[in-house]
């Protein structure tokens, strides 16, 4: 009778243990992702000084300085329509022009645009069709031109404001 | 009542549509830049670097083209003869494009600066001149250096 009863316990203990051993819990856990639309614009400074320093004999149109020591750098995951504007906090006197062009690998360029009367409310693309991704170290180029007739012009500051946009 | 409860949702919805088709329209990102712009004044004077054919025994009229550009107000043009020579020169103005000095003549004696033309605003032009000598060049003489000059009128 002793050895049923000690059987029947190390029978009992081992059918515990081994129900312990195989116990397990599960829990699960809802994550939710999300991606926000990125846009981002940056430049590396500001451009120099643009200053008309000499004309040629006989002509109106005195000679045009350039500046392309700044570029630009965009990050964006909208889409494929997304498009860079330009324009300034207010419009040049008549007989100056103000001339941007934006490089781009990730869009199409609009080559040298007229920005002389673009303010906010008339803002004119210099970059469309940018694709997603990013597009680092592009270089921004001013043309700054005058003509003769307009006079001289004190030194003016001038703000312009690149946007990326859809 | 009832009317009030379905119309309700209905009008959250169109504002929370509303609210996220103008997040979609209105996302975008700005950077500006500051310029610094100048044109200070400028004056130009071309006229060809060449010697001119002016035959010194008949004193004969010889023509060479004056360009200017000045984007100042008030400007004029003077001439000076800047060689030392006994002989004089005469130079006359003729189609110019600034009409105000057109068929000007003006005679250079010595190295002070005359008018040649004047009343010049913010433009660009061109003008003929021409030379003529007022007495007889010696064969050995030097060429005659003639300086002009942009300056306030």
């Amino acid at each position: 009778m002793k050895k049923i009863f000690a059987l029947s316990t190390i029978a009992m203990l081992s059918a515990a243990f081994s129900s312990a051993s195989f116990a397990q819990a599960t829990a699960t856990q809802n994550v939710t992702l999300a991606v926000n639309t990125v846009y981002k614009i940056a430049t590396s400074g500001n451009p120099g000084p643009l200053t008309i320093t000499t004309g040629t004999a006989g002509v109106d149109a005195l000679d045009a300085v350039t500046d392309n020591s700044t570029t630009y750098s965009i990050t964006q995951n909208f889409g494929n329509t997304v498009k860079i504007t330009a324009h300034m906090d207010a419009a040049l006197p008549a007989g100056y022009q103000l001339s941007l062009g934006l490089a781009s690998t990730k869009g199409t360029s609009a080559g040298t645009v007229d920005i002389s009367n673009a303010t906010s409310g008339s803002a004119v693309d210099v970059v469309t069709g940018i694709q997603r991704g990013a597009d680092a170290g592009q270089t921004i180029t001013y043309t700054f031109s005058a003509s003769a007739t307009a006079g001289p012009l004190a030194s003016t500051s001038k703000i312009v404001t690149l946007t990326l946009t859809n | 009542m009832k009317t009030r409860i379905h119309i309700t949702p209905i009008l959250w919805t169109a504002l929370l549509v509303i609210l996220t088709g103008s997040s979609a329209i209105a996302q975008q990102s700005a950077i500006h830049q500051r310029l610094l712009l100048h044109v200070p004044e400028l004056n130009a004077l071309s006229v060809p670097a060449r010697l001119l054919p002016l035959d010194q025994s008949e004193a004969k009229e010889a023509a060479a083209k004056l360009l200017w550009t000045s984007n100042g107000s008030e400007k004029k043009i003077t001439v000076a003869k800047q060689t030392p020579h006994p002989a004089g020169v005469r130079i006359t103005v003729r189609d110019v494009d600034h009409h105000a000095s057109e068929g000007r003549s003006v005679e250079l004696t010595g190295e002070t600066d005359i008018d040649l033309l004047y009343g010049l605003q913010r433009s660009a032009g061109a003008c003929v001149i021409e030379f003529s000598l007022l007495s007889a060049f010696p064969a050995s003489a030097p060429p005659v250096l003639i300086l002009y000059t942009v300056t306030n009128s």
